[in-house]
Parts: structure tokens; sequence; C-alpha cells
């Protein structure tokens, strides 16, 4: 039974309501605990369970009394998530936005509509400073910046609003001494429950900023050493005859591949050098062996790139594959004088042509792709995370970005 | 500021660890996913010709 007493007349209580639903569990916080919350003393005087008018949706709400400084504070429960909430003489101004969407923006918040509904009691016990039943006539507003909620209720000519915060359920456990079993399971995503990663912002500043710095850096070091040529060398087959196909007894002596040697060149400083092949090929293949001998400590580097191109005319539609050229790169070279030896080969009786460019300070993209992906890899997770726990989060409202 | 950043520590230091070795990559032309070198080096620290194949290898096209 809900009783009213009205100042003045203490002592006579009228009969405001009975209510036909009880909590069906035992209370979190039952009337009367003792405990504080955000480093403020409470005491637990009412408790109610209510309901949007529209919906089935009901929550819990706690009535809390600072007793030193007489002022009050509720803790609203639905679904295991706490919302810790006070009221603020501030007075927000609501953008209505596209749609049914709404905001209220501050200096330093950006709050959206999340619930809109009138409230319906349930079930009260304990005190309260207000008749609670009036306010199944108000019509409320919830907006939200998680972990932070404005709460507007409006009568038919006035509005009250509420800062809400969220509050981990670990916190009201430990500050009213709550037993484990009488604690809520929680459930689904809070509307104010902090999305994974409170450190987003730092995140993504960093991680994007060493992006840049990263683009920056290989664009600088592209001016600061720009690629140059340090040799261009023409070559050409020779008429081969593998000594495969040379028979044992042949007194032909099979010409092998004819070596290609580059004037000498000088690398001024450990670097990567590119070579760039291409050869004049039409419906041929040319293999060409690469190697890069440094004059003074006769160390080797060597690579074969294989070139074919192909293309003719089948049932009156042209076709053509492969390609005429091809290029390496071959890294870490220390500086020193280098030479460089060809030996090209092809088809017996086919001769091919071409030229390779060794070009020095060729810019190594992959390690930019690369060191981009690693660095972005984990912001990218969290994005995702904290995208999915978004929409699970809107899941819940009529007024979310996907409506 | 410096709050923030420090609840990202770990990956931030990871991240400049990563950054300076990239700096260090670009200095001395060091490709991270390897380059088209093919020779061995040896033990006196000269590299081994391999001439490649030196044949057609297996091919086919339209």
């Amino acid at each position: 039974m809900f009783f009213g007493l009205k100042e003045g007349n203490l002592h006579t209580p009228k009969k405001l309501r009975k209510f036909t639903q009880e909590p069906a569990h035992a209370l979190a916080l039952p009337v009367g605990t003792l405990g504080s919350l955000r480093g403020q003393p409470f005491r637990v005087t009412g408790y109610m369970i209510r309901k949007e008018a529209r919906t089935r949706a009901s929550w819990e709400e706690y009535q809390l009394l600072n007793p030193e400084t007489h002022t009050y504070a509720q803790l609203a429960l639905y679904e295991g998530h706490w919302t810790y909430i006070t009221p603020t003489d501030q007075k927000f101004t609501i953008i209505a936005r596209q749609g049914n969407r709404a905001t209220v923006d501050t200096d330093d918040h950006y709050y959206e509509l999340y619930n809109r509904y009138s409230p319906r009691v349930l079930y009260a016990e304990g005190e309260f400073d207000w008749n609670v039943l009036d306010d199944e006539g108000l019509k409320i507003a919830e907006f939200i910046d998680p972990p932070l909620m404005l709460v507007e209720e409006k009568k038919v000519r006035s509005a009250t609003w509420y800062l809400a915060e969220h509050v981990e359920p670990a916190e009201v456990q430990e500050g009213f001494n709550v037993p484990p079993t009488r604690m809520p399971f929680r459930m689904g995503t809070g509307a104010v429950q902090p999305a994974p990663g409170a450190n987003w912002d730092a995140l993504k500043n960093f991680s994007l900023g060493l992006a840049v710095l990263v683009i920056f850096t290989h664009v600088f070091f592209s001016l600061l050493r720009p690629e140059t040529t340090l040799a261009d060398l023409s070559w050409a087959t020779s008429s081969t005859t593998p000594a495969a196909a040379v028979p044992p007894d042949s007194s032909t002596a099979p010409v092998l591949e004819a070596v290609k040697v580059s004037s000498p060149f000088e690398v001024p400083y450990n670097t990567a050098l590119e070579f760039d092949l291409r050869a004049n090929l039409n419906n041929q293949w040319v293999e060409v062996p690469v190697v890069l001998v440094n004059e003074q400590t006769g160390r080797t580097y060597d690579f074969t790139k294989t070139m074919e191109y192909y293309s003719g005319v089948e049932d009156g539609e042209s076709w053509s594959e492969g390609s005429v050229t091809a290029d390496a790169v071959l890294a870490d070279i220390p500086a020193g004088r280098y030479h460089v030896n060809l030996y090209p080969t092809t088809d017996i009786t086919q001769i091919v042509t071409g030229n390779l460019r060794v070009a020095i300070n060729t810019p190594l993209h992959s390690n930019v792709v690369l060191f981009l992906v690693l660095l972005l890899a984990y912001p990218a997770v969290q994005y995702l995370r904290r995208q999915n726990y978004e929409h699970s989060r809107w899941q819940n409202s009529d007024y979310g970005p996907q409506d | 500021m410096l709050r923030s950043f420090r609840s990202i520590q770990y990956y931030a230091a990871l991240a400049l660890l990563g950054y300076g070795a990239f700096v260090w990559s670009g200095l001395h032309g060091w490709r991270w996913l390897g380059d088209d070198n093919d020779s061995t080096e040896n033990i006196n620290g000269t590299g081994g010709h391999s001439s490649g194949s030196h044949g057609r290898s297996t091919y086919f096209h339209k």
C-alpha cells in the first residue's frame, strides 16, 4: 500500500494506491541500507519499479539520501546496468535533427536522443519527498553521450533536468557492501555503458598522427635522396644452343649465353637498388639472370627474371598476355664499387634485345604499407569493436543512427 | 593530454619503436619484406651465383 502525507497534516496519511506487483527478487539495496557512492555517504530511503507506458520495459530505481547534505540522488537499474542520477539546475536546449532524432549540445558533450517515454509506477516502498505517482504525468526524454546521460522531465509548462552517469556494478557492490548473490546479472549493452577502449580518442589521435608522420617521412626521404640512375645497359641474347641439346660426339662446341657486363658504378652509401628490365619481345620469352658484383669485396647479389609476351588473333578477337618489363629490388647494398653481369637467354635461333636500368634510392613503398598496416591494426580492431558495441546499444532505441 | 596518452603507453612505445625501425630502414635501404636477392653467402662472405634454370619454364597460353 502506498500512502501520501500532506505538509501540516503528518498524522493522517492518505491511501494513494495499492500495488499489485512486488519485486520478484531480493533487493540489491534494501531500504535503510547505508553506504557510499562517488565519495558521498548515502542511505537508501526508497525503492520503485517503473515501466514505460507504451512498452513492457521496466526498471528499478533506488532513492538515496545524503544524510550530511540532505540532498537526494537516485540509482536506476535496468538489466543489470546501474546509472547514478542527480538533479541539475542547468537548463538545456534540445535541437531537433533529421527524422525523429534530437540532440543537446554543450561545451563538452554532444548528447543524442535515446528514449522518450511516460513512466508508470508498478511498485514503490520506502519514503519519497514527492508523490511518485504524479510522475505518471511526466514526459521524459533521455539524451546520451556515454558514460553520461541528460534526462529531461517535462510537465505541461516546466522541465526539470537530471544528469546521469554510468556506474559499474562493482562500485555499487563495494559502496553498499552488497552480497554478490544479490547483485543482478548484467545483460546486453547499457544505454550509457562506455564502449570498449576508454582510451579511444588518444589511440585514434596518436595512430593517425603517426600514420601521417610516416607518410611525410617517406616523402622527405624521396626528396632528400631522389631516385638516380647508376647504370643503363643495353643487352641482346646470342643465338644459343643449350648444352643438353648438343650430341656428346658433336664437333660443334655449344655456344653458351653471352655475358653482358656493365660499366662500373659507385654506390655511395648503404641503400637499396632497383633493377628495371625491358625486353623487345614478340611472341617470345627471355630469361635474364642478373648478378651484381662488388668489385672491392667480390660479394655478389643475383636474381633471375623471365619475361614473356604473346599476342595474336583468335576467333576475330585479338589477345595478348605476358609483359615486356620486369623489375627487382636488391636491398641493404653496402657502399662500394659495383658492376652488373647479365646472362640473357632465349630460344635457339632467336635474338632478343632489351635494356637494364639500375637506380639508387628506390622508394621502399612496401615498408610504408607494412608499417601502416601494423600501426593501424590495433586501432582498427578497437574501432570495429566500438562500432559493434554502439550498434548493440542503439538497437534498444527508437532514435538511433540506424533508424 | 599526457594523461590520456599514458593510457596507451604500451601501444605508443611499440609504435614509436616501429617508427624508429622504419626511419632506419629508409636510411639504409632495408626492405622489411625482403628483396629479390637469390645469392647465398658462402663462408668467405662472398656470394655464389646461381645462374637460374637457363631454360624456359612450363608455360601455357591460348
